[in-house]
């Protein structure tokens, strides 16, 4: 398993630390062993090396003089003693020319073999032959020219005065590795059943050791664990290693902080709540007060205006009779006044109507009354009312149809007033401009644009242009008369043919009114 | 009053030939060795400096050095030379001045010196008194010991011994003549005697020499004392001391011209002793005997 794949496995870091461990040990006492192994072996192996070429020497030391004088039988005793070493299979005495002196036990064939192709003479102790069960070790046999010690050296003449020294033949001893690879066997088994138990050991004692360590971090995950699953701030114990206590503080001071956070939330929450209870209840309270209100005003106007319409119709059609007799009587002064009494009355009428027709649609007592609808009945009818209002200001009036639908449902009535109380707003707001009525058809709704070149509307103007008892301002108000009801009652008629009523305009270049009814 | 004043000029004259003899300085060059090998020297240049009545230069000559370079620091116009490096300074100036070589088993070969090849006069003196049973003495001899055997066989004919010198010319032959020897009759009453001889004394040859004759009973001697040690009977060794009193006056009297060389064998002997050797012979020597001894085997 990869390292990473390891360290972001499920396993626990109690048990990955483990894992490492024992790994670690395992591969050091792998390594340990095989290295301690291989030193042992090749120091044995140097050790009895040692004592191969010890024992070739000493045999070319006592061999010297029954070399020298060419008996056999001198060196009897040195090669009884060299067989008598464990490890020697067998040694021989040569002569310079490697003709055998003396031998003592059978040489295997295939040292024989390998020392046959070989250069025999030597200066020094070497092996001269290595199989997988023997060595080879051969020695000169030399006479020196020194009588004796180096110590004793300087009470002798010099070399140039004495002879040299001189190899006067060889000691082989073929010496067994048996004992070595015994022994070495021996070793391996010895320091790899060591390493083995040490493994064992050193990982029950990490095991243990690394629980009692990490009992506190267990019981600390499992807490934090708990608290994850329930939800519920629970404490940990404070023990364990200086950084696993560290760890649980900090964690009990986080619950601890929650815990206070919790708690003022929850009172917040409990206020709050209490708060927008009382706020609902008086907006109720407020909203049907409201509506009662507005129920009892859109009553109380629709009542009065009822009962102011009876006396001030009254007025106009006895105002008109005393018109009529002051012009048979010919006084004419008093039939400019009368004619302002009866604009006047009319005006009032108008503003009563308006009124009614606001408070109806308030109430909801207003009724929608649908019949088929000619275009050219439309046409005329306004062009009947609107063309003199247009030239009271110099404007010139002209309608524009743009459609081959000829008759549709509708409310004419409303209809009429509709397009009416826009047509006279532009004629009303236009001098010396013009004013048209665009009808045009669109996706099935039929498009009536009034469109004037007088004084517009501002982009805040036209935001509230549709409400109630508004007017652009006071001064304006002044200047041209009116309720401030018209385009209200309007956009609420349009409503209830199920259609739309907006406004395009900018500030002194004209406005743009246009209805949408479905046909 | 003309015979006393002729009287005193000859004693003055006397004095004054004898003060040109010894009135010149004299320089000691010997190897700068270290214990116990610096006390044999320290020996050898007391015995030389209570001989010679002038001034003694010592010259201590390191392992290594130029012989060339030291023989020209050289001033004094006689020099005694010891051991192998004073050898090779001697080998420098021997034919320019009066030049003796002590410490070493010279033959005459031009040096003029005490050699170490201790007198057979003294040794056979020795060997009658400590192995009287001894009535042959065998002694195998090269080129570098053969100046000695006409004495030898001189001094044992004084003596009633027969010597039987065998020449050898290597150690092979060598060794065919000990093992000849050893497998000869009469061993017990044969000595074997190993001259300093680099061939027929042959460390590699003396502990079979010596094992032999353990094993036959028979009698060796030599002139180390490391023989005495490993089994010899006797081996004489030099009395330093009188070495150097040797050299001391042999130096002064010297004629370097002269061909041959006077070389002298070692007349000042003591003497090592194997005791277990000793007992394993039959010999039993008495406390006024092993008084003489100066180093007695084993300590």
């Amino acid at each position: 398993m990869p390292l990473y794949r390891l360290l972001s496995s499920p396993l626990s870091i109690k048990n990955q630390v483990v894992i490492f461990l024992i790994a670690g040990i395992t591969v050091m006492t792998i390594a340990i062993s095989f290295i301690t192994t291989k030193g042992v072996n090749q120091q044995y192996r140097e050790l009895m090396l040692n004592n191969a070429r010890q024992i070739t020497e000493g045999l070319a030391k006592q061999s010297v003089f029954s070399i020298l004088s060419g008996s056999s039988q001198n060196a009897q005793d040195a090669m009884n003693q060299v067989e008598g070493f464990q490890s020697v299979v067998a040694a021989r005495l040569v002569l310079e020319d490697q003709s055998v002196f003396t031998s003592k036990g059978q040489y295997p064939e295939s040292i024989e073999q390998q020392q046959s192709g070989l250069d025999n003479k030597t200066t020094q102790t070497k092996i001269l032959v290595e199989s997988d069960e023997y060595w080879l070790i051969k020695t000169p046999v030399i006479i020196s020219s020194s009588m004796s010690d180096q110590d004793e050296n300087e009470f002798e003449l010099s070399v140039e005065d004495n002879p040299k020294d001189q190899v006067i033949g060889y000691a082989e001893v073929i010496y067994s590795k048996a004992s070595l690879k015994q022994s070495q066997k021996q070793v391996a088994i010895i320091i790899t059943s060591v390493g083995f138990v040490a493994v064992l050991l050193l990982s029950l004692l990490m095991h243990i050791g690394l629980v009692i360590l990490f009992r506190p971090l267990e019981q600390l995950s499992k807490t934090m664990q708990i608290s994850q699953k329930t939800g519920d701030h629970i404490f940990a114990p404070v023990e364990g290693a200086k950084e696993i206590r560290r760890m649980a503080r900090s964690y009990n001071s986080m619950m601890a902080v929650l815990d206070e956070q919790e708690d003022r939330l929850k009172q917040h929450r409990d206020q709050l709540e209490a708060e927008v209870d009382i706020r609902t209840r008086e907006l109720v309270q407020a909203r049907d007060s409201a509506i009662m209100a507005s129920k009892h005003k859109s009553e109380f106007m629709a009542n009065m205006s009822h009962e102011l319409r009876t006396p001030i119709q009254s007025i106009i059609g006895y105002g008109e009779l005393v018109v009529e007799e002051l012009e048979l009587e010919g006084n004419f002064d008093l039939i400019d006044d009368m004619d302002k009494i009866t604009t006047n009355s009319q005006r009032l009428l108008s503003m009563i109507n308006s009124l009614l027709d606001l408070a109806k649609i308030e109430a909801g007592k207003i009724e929608v009354k649908y019949s088929e609808v000619s275009i050219d009945e439309v046409q005329q009818s306004v062009t009947d009312i609107i063309k003199p209002l247009a030239e009271k200001n110099h404007n010139h009036f002209e309608i524009i149809t743009n459609t081959e639908i000829s008759k549709f449902n509708t409310d004419q009535e409303k209809l009429e007033q509709v397009l009416l109380n826009l047509l006279s707003n532009a004629c009303k707001f236009t001098e010396n401009g013009k004013v048209t009525l665009l009808i045009s058809e669109e996706n099935k709704q039929l498009n009536f644009d009034i469109k004037d070149t007088g004084i517009g509307l501002s982009p805040e103007q036209q935001q509230y242009i549709f409400d109630e008892f508004r007017q652009v301002d006071g001064s304006q108000a002044r200047q041209f008369s009116g309720t401030g009801l018209g385009l209200a009652i309007s956009k609420r008629f349009v409503e209830l043919l199920n259609g739309r009523l907006s406004v395009q305009s900018e500030l002194g270049q004209g406005s743009t009114f246009t209805v949408n009814i479905p046909v | 009053m003309k015979w006393i004043q002729y009287y005193t000029f000859c004693i003055s004259l006397a004095l004054g030939m004898s003060f040109a003899v010894y009135a010149e300085p004299l320089t000691i060059v010997y190897p700068d060795v270290k214990a116990p090998y610096d006390k044999i020297f320290q020996q050898i240049t007391q015995g030389i400096e209570s001989e010679f009545p002038d001034e003694v230069i010592h010259l201590k000559l390191p392992s290594k050095f130029d012989a060339k370079e030291v023989a020209k620091k050289i001033t004094t116009n006689k020099m005694v030379a010891l051991g192998n490096r004073g050898m090779m300074i001697a080998k420098q100036v021997y034919l320019d001045m009066p030049v003796v070589v002590g410490a070493l088993p010279i033959k005459p070969n031009g040096i003029s010196g005490v050699s170490l090849m201790a007198s057979p006069n003294v040794l056979f003196n020795s060997l009658n008194e400590l192995a009287p049973k001894v009535t042959t003495v065998t002694v195998l001899y090269t080129s570098a010991s053969a100046w000695i055997i006409d004495v030898a066989k001189e001094q044992a004919k004084l003596r009633g011994l027969k010597l039987n010198p065998i020449p050898v010319d290597d150690i092979r032959t060598a060794a065919q003549a000990y093992d000849e020897v050893f497998e000869g009759e009469n061993l017990e009453s044969m000595a074997i005697w190993l001259p300093l001889d680099p061939v027929t004394a042959n460390k590699v040859i003396v502990p079979v020499i010596l094992e032999k004759a353990w094993a036959n009973k028979m009698v060796v001697f030599s002139s180390k004392p490391t023989h005495a040690k490993r089994g010899a009977l006797f081996s004489a060794m030099p009395d330093n001391e009188m070495l150097g009193k040797q050299l001391a006056r042999m130096v002064a009297t010297v004629d370097y011209k002269k061909r041959p060389s006077t070389v002298k064998p070692l007349s000042n002997i003591e003497l090592a002793v194997n005791l277990r050797t000793a007992a394993h012979l039959g010999y039993n020597y008495d406390s006024n005997e092993r008084a003489k001894f100066s180093l007695t085997f084993p300590k």
